[in-house]
C-alpha cells in the first residue's frame, strides 16, 4: 500500500513536471522556427510593421491589434453577463432556477465552436450588416459578440465554483446575522471567491485570445489595421491558420511562429498581471 | 394568550428530505427567561432552533406546517406570514452556533458587520457600540489593543464571546444558542454561562445543550426533544 502511494506521488509529480516542461518546449520550438525572422533585424518591424509579403514585409501588427481588440471586446461583453449569471446560479435565484441555469451553462460549454460560428453567419451577420455596422457584417464587433457567448460558460463555471466553495460556516454566520442575498454576495461571497473570479477572467481572456474559428469565420480577415469595431480584422490565430493552409517554407510561413510567440508572451503577461493585481482572500472591501 | 408569552408554536410539523423530524408541537415560551432544550443526538435539536430564525430555509428541502408567533413590539407576529422577511427576522432573533464562526476579517469589522448589514453608516456610533458590546461579553480588556487584528487568531472562548457580541449588536429580542459551550474548556464555558445569566434579564434565550449540570444552572424551563415531540421535563 505504501509502495502504491509512493508510486502515485512520483507519477503525479512527473506529470506536473512534464506539463511545465512541455510549455517551455512549445515556447522554444516557436522561438527556434521564428529565429530567422528575429535575427534578420526585422523584430520591431515585425511587431510594429504592416503585412506585405510581396515587398518582404511580414509585420504582424494588424493581427496583434485584431487579436487584442476582439479578445478584450469579447471579455467586456461577456464579463458582466457571466458574473450576473453566476450570481443568479449560486445565490439570487431559487434552487430549481439555479439548477436549470447551471444545466444550460454546462450544455453551452459542450456546444462545438463551429456551431456558434455557423449560426452567427446565418443569423447575426445579416443583422449586423443590415442594422448595425453596414458593410459585409463580418467585422470585429460581430466576432467579439459571438466570442463573448463562447467564453461565457468557461468563466461562469469558474465563478460558480469559487462562489460555492466559500466556507459554509461563514455563509451560515452571515445568513444568521440577517444578510439579504445581495449583501451576502457583496460582503462575503465575492471577496472570498475573488481568486476564482480572477482565474475565470484569465481563462476567458485566454480562450478569447486563442480562439481561431470564430474570428476566422466572422471577423472578415482583412490585413488592414482596424480603425473601429465595425471594420474587418484578422487575429493572430486566424492568420496562422490562413498562412499554414497555403505555405510551408517561406519567410511568410516562418512569421507565423512569431505570431505564436506573441500570443504566448501576451498570455503570460495577462496571467502574471492579473495574479499581481488580485488581492488575497481577506474581506478587505468592507 | 398569556401576558408574558414571547414565542408560541401551534401544531408545528417539520420534515427534511421527506423525513419527519418534528411532529405536532404546540408550546409557548415566556419572555426574559432561559428555555433549555435537551435530548439525544440526532433528534433535531439544532433544526428545532433554526425554526425560530428560519435559518433552515437556507438549506432548502425542508417543509414546515403549523404556525409560529413571536411577540415583537407588544404584538404577536406570524414569523412565516406574508410581509415578514427572513432577513428582518434574523436581525431580531440572533443565533450563536456550537463552534464559534468569526468571519475572515478583523475583530472590529466582525462586530460591526451586523450594523453594516442593517445599513448603519455612522462610524462614531459604531465605535461606541463596539466598545459597549465587547465590555458586555467581558472581552474588551483582552482585545482592546488589537481590534484590527484578524479575529481568527483569538482563542476558542474569545471567539465565541466575540460571536455573542456580534449577535448582540442589533439588540435581538431572542437569542438562539446551539450548544454554545461545547467546544470550550471549563473556564471558557463558565464565562459564557455567566454572560447568558446576565442577558436573561432583557431577552429570551433558547438554549440547546447536552450538559444536564449546565441546564440546571441556567434554565428556567427545560424541555426534552425525543421521538419528534417536545416534552416539558422541569
Amino acid at each position: 500500500m505504501r509502495l502504491l502511494s509512493r508510486l502515485s506521488v512520483t507519477v503525479f509529480r512527473l506529470a506536473a513536471f512534464g506539463s511545465g516542461l512541455l510549455t517551455i518546449a512549445v515556447f522554444l520550438m516557436m522561438l527556434s522556427f521564428g529565429w530567422p525572422l528575429l535575427t534578420d533585424g526585422q523584430f520591431f518591424t515585425l511587431l510594429a510593421g504592416e503585412w506585405n509579403p510581396a515587398n518582404g514585409l511580414f509585420g504582424i501588427y494588424p493581427m496583434v491589434v485584431g487579436s487584442i481588440s476582439i479578445a478584450f471586446l469579447a471579455l467586456l461583453f461577456s464579463l458582466p453577463v457571466s458574473l450576473g449569471t453566476s450570481f443568479v446560479a449560486t445565490v439570487l435565484a431559487p434552487p430549481p432556477v439555479r439548477r436549470f441555469v447551471l444545466g444550460i451553462i454546462r450544455f453551452m460549454a459542450g456546444v462545438p465552436t463551429v456551431i456558434y460560428g455557423f449560426v452567427a453567419v446565418f443569423m447575426l451577420v445579416p443583422f449586423m450588416r443590415e442594422q448595425i455596422t453596414g458593410g459585409s457584417g463580418l467585422n470585429i464587433l460581430t466576432a467579439a459578440i459571438v466570442l463573448a457567448v463562447l467564453i461565457a460558460p468557461t468563466m461562469i463555471v469558474f465563478f460558480v465554483s469559487g462562489l460555492k466553495n466559500v466556507k459554509p460556516e461563514y455563509c451560515l454566520a452571515v445568513d444568521a446575522l440577517g444578510a439579504r442575498p445581495v449583501q451576502k454576495l457583496i460582503f462575503l461571497l465575492i471577496p472570498q471567491a475573488w481568486p476564482s473570479i480572477v482565474s475565470g477572467i484569465i481563462m476567458g481572456l485566454g480562450r478569447a485570445m486563442g480562439d481561431t474559428l470564430i474570428s476566422l469565420m466572422l471577423a472578415g480577415n482583412s490585413i488592414a489595421i482596424p480603425a473601429s469595431v465595425s471594420d474587418s480584422g484578422r487575429t493572430l490565430t486566424a492568420h496562422i491558420a490562413l498562412v499554414i493552409a497555403a505555405d510551408f517554407s517561406s519567410m511568410e510561413f516562418k512569421s507565423i511562429f512569431a505570431c505564436g510567440l506573441v500570443l504566448y508572451i501576451f498570455t503570460v503577461i495577462v496571467v502574471v498581471a492579473l495574479r499581481w493585481v488580485s488581492p488575497g482572500q481577506d474581506l478587505r472591501s468592507i | 394568550m398569556k401576558k408574558n408569552e414571547k414565542i408560541r408554536m401551534e401544531n408545528i410539523c417539520f420534515s427534511y428530505k421527506d423525513q419527519k423530524i418534528l411532529e405536532n408541537i404546540t408550546v409557548s415560551f415566556p419572555e426574559n427567561s432561559i428555555v433549555a432544550v435537551t435530548g439525544p443526538s440526532g433528534t433535531g435539536k439544532s433544526t428545532f432552533l433554526s425554526l425560530f430564525n428560519r435559518l433552515w430555509e437556507t438549506l432548502g428541502e425542508g417543509r414546515l406546517h403549523g404556525k409560529m408567533f413571536v411577540r415583537f413590539g407588544g404584538r404577536m407576529v406570524d414569523i412565516y406570514g406574508d410581509g415578514f422577511s427572513a432577513a428582518e427576522l434574523r436581525r431580531r432573533v440572533g443565533m450563536v452556533f456550537q463552534a464559534p464562526n468569526p468571519l475572515p476579517m478583523s475583530i472590529y469589522k466582525n462586530i460591526i458587520f451586523p450594523l453594516k448589514l442593517a445599513g448603519q453608516r455612522n462610524n462614531g456610533e459604531m465605535v461606541e457600540k463596539v466598545e459597549e458590546m465587547l465590555m458586555k461579553v467581558h472581552l474588551f480588556d483582552e482585545v482592546k489593543d488589537r481590534l484590527h487584528s484578524d479575529a481568527r487568531i483569538l482563542s476558542g472562548g474569545q471567539q465565541q464571546r466575540l460571536c455573542i457580541a456580534r449577535t448582540l449588536m442589533l439588540d435581538p429580542e431572542i437569542l438562539l444558542l446551539d450548544e454554545p459551550t461545547s467546544s470550550l474548556d471549563k473556564n471558557g464555558s463558565t464565562r459564557i454561562e455567566d454572560l447568558l445569566l446576565e442577558l436573561r434579564s432583557e431577552r429570551t434565550l433558547l438554549l440547546v445543550s447536552h450538559y444536564k449540570d449546565q441546564i440546571s444552572r441556567l434554565a428556567d424551563k427545560t424541555y426534552e426533544l425525543a421521538g419528534k415531540c417536545l416534552m416539558r421535563i422541569s
